[in-house]
């Protein structure tokens, strides 16, 4: 038995001593690029007018395409990370004014073929699990997005929980922001929404799965719109997006209120006139709210009750120094103009989307198909003429829980 | 060999492990294809099927208590016969394990390992899967014991942390004017139960046999359970029409899951433990059921058996590297469930029809 034992040891010491002492994927990870940041725009051709050193980069921008003419224009972001510990550390001093990250731009009329010929440019793999946002400019988006996304679908490194964002302009602007306090402008931007419980006036939900989602079942949804200056980034607004194409801008009341109908609110200040004054205001802080949607049909006509119930704080007062007390009867009064103010803002951006835009950015469609879905199956081809003479009530509620420290 | 015993609790592991395998994988793709958002009526429907077709069975396998399968097909169909009804089941039972090891090897590579060989791991995962056959069902049954807790708790994580991304609106309606696809994906769901006749080789060396049994339909509910879970938080995740398209749903889930806190990112290298796992777990159990089916049916002797083991090591990479790309290695995977209802619902029925039609007459004589 032994006999026959020894040599299998013996042949499998050398066999281990090959196979297991790495495997197919090692990479260090000092050698890969992490992608933080996306940017997309649509193709521009370069003035000749820059020389020097300019006109080397822009040379170097440019992809020889097999296909067709270049049509995006991609740019990543990557963070720069000293390799070596001496320079790092005699760095520190001086670290203020050299730049944290690193923009690789290129063009292409396809994304795979562009970022191969960004490998050519960095000694670095490319590697997308860490990618946080995607930034689209307007151009793109109204060219289609439904054209361009599914590079960063199939992608097996990029997660279904990419932020997307949209840039009026050039999106690449986005990108080369130098933020105050986070290093990347990319992971500044993704960090941006938390703040989506204190400012209503943030897009909810936008990122890649949603997308998928939204654009697969053809329904309109909205994209968060970003503005940046030279050290800041601003999520102003959305973009409203139907059929895959961008079909317009909504301003940021617009937004709170499809954040209120879609029963994503998580918070904001609700603002009205103090009672009895006419320039007095009053402001609630909303800490909970609730939308419930009810398709009803009557008559074989569809409509829909939207009934938005929001709790909160009495906040402040601004324009009257001696003014009443906060009593019960002073609530009440103030409930009723808060509800009151909700429902006209509701009514004023449902009517500027039935209206102007005829976009369903509210979803409603998805009411109707999930609660519906026999009178759904007779419409869903109409939906297009029906929705903007659609008849929607909406009936708002507020209640005030705290009062803040004074009466 | 007989004398080494299988305690209740592994009759239990082997019946989850035979059936929960790489089709967790792909299960609500493949359903939500078939029946759109009543995917998981059509699972839950499968599994009952799974139950009336399991519990006959155990009566066959009650009348012949020291016999594996294909003993007792070839003592109840005779020699030649029994060679015949057994050769459906070599064959499928061949081709599950080889796919299963494929498609496995193909979601590693597309998530964790992209540039090593699919054919370094399937060959890996045979190996290792060849020394515990050679070792002895006892060896298997507590390897398999190691694994079962690992990879459901970790599979229950991720059902758990998928709950935040839900939204529940996206199962309805509810089986509206959807009834006609539901009753057709009824018998594909039950594809994906496949394996609940391996128990039939592992019962014969039960300690307890009437709590074998409990254990072994007790054991059948969990992936019913599991699978209609996932179905169920993928349609509320992903929503109908992107599950439609998408390859792997499962390991997408692990993907989405994101926390506030940056400690856990990139959960789905964790989650790969119940994945791998399960699907090692259900390649061992064929890959002995393959080598007592190919034992019998060429009556190769015990002291032989470990040949028959060797020869798989070949045979099962070849099978499995044989399809040329992915979306063929799906195509076979689905053709090769057609012989499970073949040898679910014709020959284990003629076989338990057999053999109670046999034991009447033995009782008269």
């Amino acid at each position: 038995m032994k006999k026959t034992i020894l040599p299998i040891i013996l042949l499998l010491i050398p066999i281990n001593l090959l196979m297991l002492t790495g495997c197919w994927d090692r990479k260090d990870i000092e050698n890969r690029g992490y992608v933080l940041g996306i940017a997309v725009d649509s193709y521009s051709p370069k003035d000749s007018q820059v020389k020097g050193d300019e006109a080397i980069k822009e040379g170097f921008e440019e992809t020889e395409t097999a296909i067709g003419q270049p049509v995006y224009e991609m740019t990543i972001q990557l963070p720069i990370i000293k390799r070596s510990p001496s320079l790092a550390a005699s760095g520190s001093g001086s670290s203020g004014n050299e730049p944290k990250t690193w923009q690789i731009t290129q063009s292409g009329n396809d994304f795979i073929s562009m970022e191969r010929e960004m490998e050519s440019r960095t000694s670095l793999t490319l590697y997308y699990e860490h990618l946080q946002v995607l930034v689209l400019s307007d151009k793109v988006l109204k060219d289609g997005l439904d054209k361009m996304i599914d590079f960063f679908l199939r992608h097996r490194e990029m997660r279904t929980s990419v932020s997307i964002f949209v840039a009026e302009g050039s999106a690449k602007k986005i990108l080369e922001v130098v933020p105050q306090e986070e290093d990347h402008s990319a992971t500044y931007l993704f960090e941006l929404p938390i703040n989506a419980d204190k400012n209503s006036r943030i897009a909810y939900k936008h990122n890649l799965g949603e997308a998928m989602n939204c654009l697969r079942a053809g329904d309109a949804f909205v994209l968060p719109k970003v503005e940046a200056s030279k050290d800041e980034i601003k999520i102003k607004g959305g973009a409203l997006i139907k059929e895959g194409k961008m079909a317009g801008w909504a301003d940021e009341l617009d937004i709170e209120v499809t954040n209120i109908i879609a029963d994503r609110y998580k918070g904001g200040t609700v603002v009205g006139r103090l009672p009895g004054s006419k320039e007095g205001i009053i402001v609630m802080e909303v800490t909970s709210a609730k939308t419930k949607t009810t398709p009803i049909i009557k008559d074989g006509e569809l409509s829909f009750d939207i009934h938005v119930k929001v709790k909160g704080r009495y906040a402040e007062q601004v324009g009257v120094t001696s003014g009443r007390l906060v009593d019960k009867d002073f609530i009440k009064e103030c409930e009723k103009e808060f509800a009151k103010t909700i429902e006209t803002r509701c009514r004023k951006t449902i009517e500027k989307m039935q209206k102007k835009y005829n976009v369903d950015v509210f979803q409603l469609n998805r009411k109707v198909r999930t609660q519906k879905p026999a009178y759904w199956e007779e419409v869903k081809d109409d939906w297009d003429e029906i929705f903007p003479n659609l008849d929607i009530n909406v009936k708002a509620e507020a209640q005030i829980e705290l009062i803040g420290v004074m009466k | 060999m007989k004398d080494q015993k299988l305690t209740t609790s592994q009759i239990f592991v082997i019946t989850v492990f035979s059936i929960l395998g790489v089709d967790i994988l792909v299960v609500p793709h493949d359903m939500v294809s078939l029946a759109d958002q009543d995917a998981w009526v059509s699972l839950i429907l499968g599994g009952l099927l799974l139950y009336a077709g399991a519990i006959p069975f155990l009566y066959l396998l009650n009348n012949y208590p020291d016999k594996d399968l294909p003993q007792i097909i070839l003592q109840v169909a005779g020699k030649w016969l029994g060679r015949i009804f057994l050769l459906p089941i070599i064959l499928f039972v061949i081709m599950y394990a080889a796919l299963s090891t494929r498609l496995f090897a193909q979601a590693l590579k597309l998530f964790l390992v992209d540039k090593t060989p699919i054919w370094i791991m399937v060959i890996s995962l045979v190996v290792v899967a060849a020394y515990m056959v050679y070792k002895d069902v006892h060896t298997m049954s507590a390897v398999l014991d190691i694994l079962f807790p690992v990879s459901i708790i970790s599979l229950v994580i991720l059902i758990v942390l998928s709950l935040q991304n839900i939204e529940p609106d996206r199962i309805k309606p509810i089986l509206f004017r959807n009834t006609k696809n539901v009753i057709k994906a009824i018998i594909p769901g039950f594809y994906h139960f496949a394996g609940f006749g391996a128990i039939a080789y592992f019962m014969c060396y039960a300690s307890d046999r009437k709590a074998a049994y409990k254990s072994y339909l007790l054991g059948l509910g969990v992936p019913v359970f599991f699978y209609v879970v996932t179905t169920v938080i993928c349609i509320m995740v992903f929503g109908v029409p992107p599950l439609k398209v998408i390859v792997y749903p499962t390991l997408n889930l692990s993907k989405s899951i994101e926390f506030q806190a940056a400690i856990l990112d990139r959960l789905e290298s964790f989650m790969a433990v119940f994945w791998i796992s399960i699907v090692f777990s259900s390649l061992v159990i064929f890959y002995y059921i393959s080598v007592r089916n190919l034992s019998e049916f060429f009556s190769i002797p015990n002291r032989y058996g470990k040949y028959v083991i060797y020869s798989h090591i070949l045979l099962l990479p070849i099978i499995s590297l044989f399809p040329p790309s992915s979306l063929v290695v799906f195509e076979y995977h689905d053709r090769v469930k057609y012989l499970e209802v073949l040898i679910g619902f014709v020959i284990f029925p003629i076989v338990t029809v057999w053999a109670a039609i046999k034991k009447k007459r033995g009782m008269q004589q």
